[in-house]
């Protein structure tokens, strides 16, 4: 079991990998694309094959529909499968599953 | 004590102690959809993971007020923060201000784009690496 938070800034993500290399990603908060790459390239490294991430409530309303819609659609987001979890106190929540974890170039 | 509030009576205690920041950078975070300063949160090494999502209402309530259309769903966490912690930067009045506005809608615009180009990156490096069987080893 390892983890790590990795901090840009005031942002940050946290990431959990279990012994069999899956990494359960958290969001805090998210200021740029470069924190989550850094984050699931990082997880990558780190040895992780699978993954979920977490986004909490995502109360930005476009962000929300941009979620919502690749659920409904099936439309990948980062090569990863996106679901729609619940309703949050605030917003809903959405999962992303990674079969493979992904690798992007920076 | 346990209540729908209490990851803001937890994280309280900190951002009631944090001073503004004259030179504080303002960004647009993602998931709460809301303007903030990056005096807002504890320096890093005295952050808890996962503690600063209690307050994406308060960031979307506050970025809601500038664009003169109140989050309602999010007042609630508003005057709770404003109850728990006072005197956080967070609640300088002149960080809801109107002028605030135009600074919003280009963040907000840059956020959705990115969001949109980072897989777009991704599907073509994808693709790319499927052309090429070498490289994909």
């Amino acid at each position: 079991m390892q983890s790590f938070t990795l901090f840009d800034g005031d942002a940050a993500i946290q990431v959990l990998i279990d012994d069999e290399g899956f990494a359960t990603i958290g969001v805090d908060n998210i200021d740029n694309d470069e924190i989550l790459v850094r984050a699931i390239n990082r997880t990558f490294r780190a040895g992780a094959v699978r993954g979920t991430l977490f986004t909490g409530d995502v109360i930005h309303e476009p962000m929300a529909r941009r979620h919502a819609m690749r659920a409904a659609k099936g439309v990948t987001y980062l090569g990863g499968k996106v679901t729609y979890l619940r309703e949050g106190r605030l917003g809903p929540q959405f999962r992303i599953d990674w079969e493979t974890m992904p690798f992007i170039t920076e | 004590m346990s209540d729908e509030f209490q990851e803001l009576h937890d994280i309280a205690p900190k951002l009631n102690q944090l001073t503004a920041d004259p030179d504080a950078r303002v960004y647009f975070e993602w998931m709460s959809g809301g303007l903030v300063w990056s005096d807002e949160l504890p320096p890093i090494k005295e952050r808890v993971p996962g503690e600063s999502q209690c307050l994406r209402g308060i960031w979307r309530y506050r970025s809601s007020l500038i664009m003169g259309n109140p989050a309602e769903k999010c007042r609630p966490w508003w005057e709770k923060a404003q109850e728990l912690f006072p005197n956080w930067p967070g609640f300088l009045p002149e960080r809801r201000s109107e002028s605030w506005r135009h600074v919003f809608v280009e963040k907000e615009a840059k956020a959705l784009a990115d969001w949109e180009a980072l897989d777009a990156k991704f599907e073509q490096q994808r693709a790319a690496r499927a052309d090429s069987p070498a490289a994909a080893s």
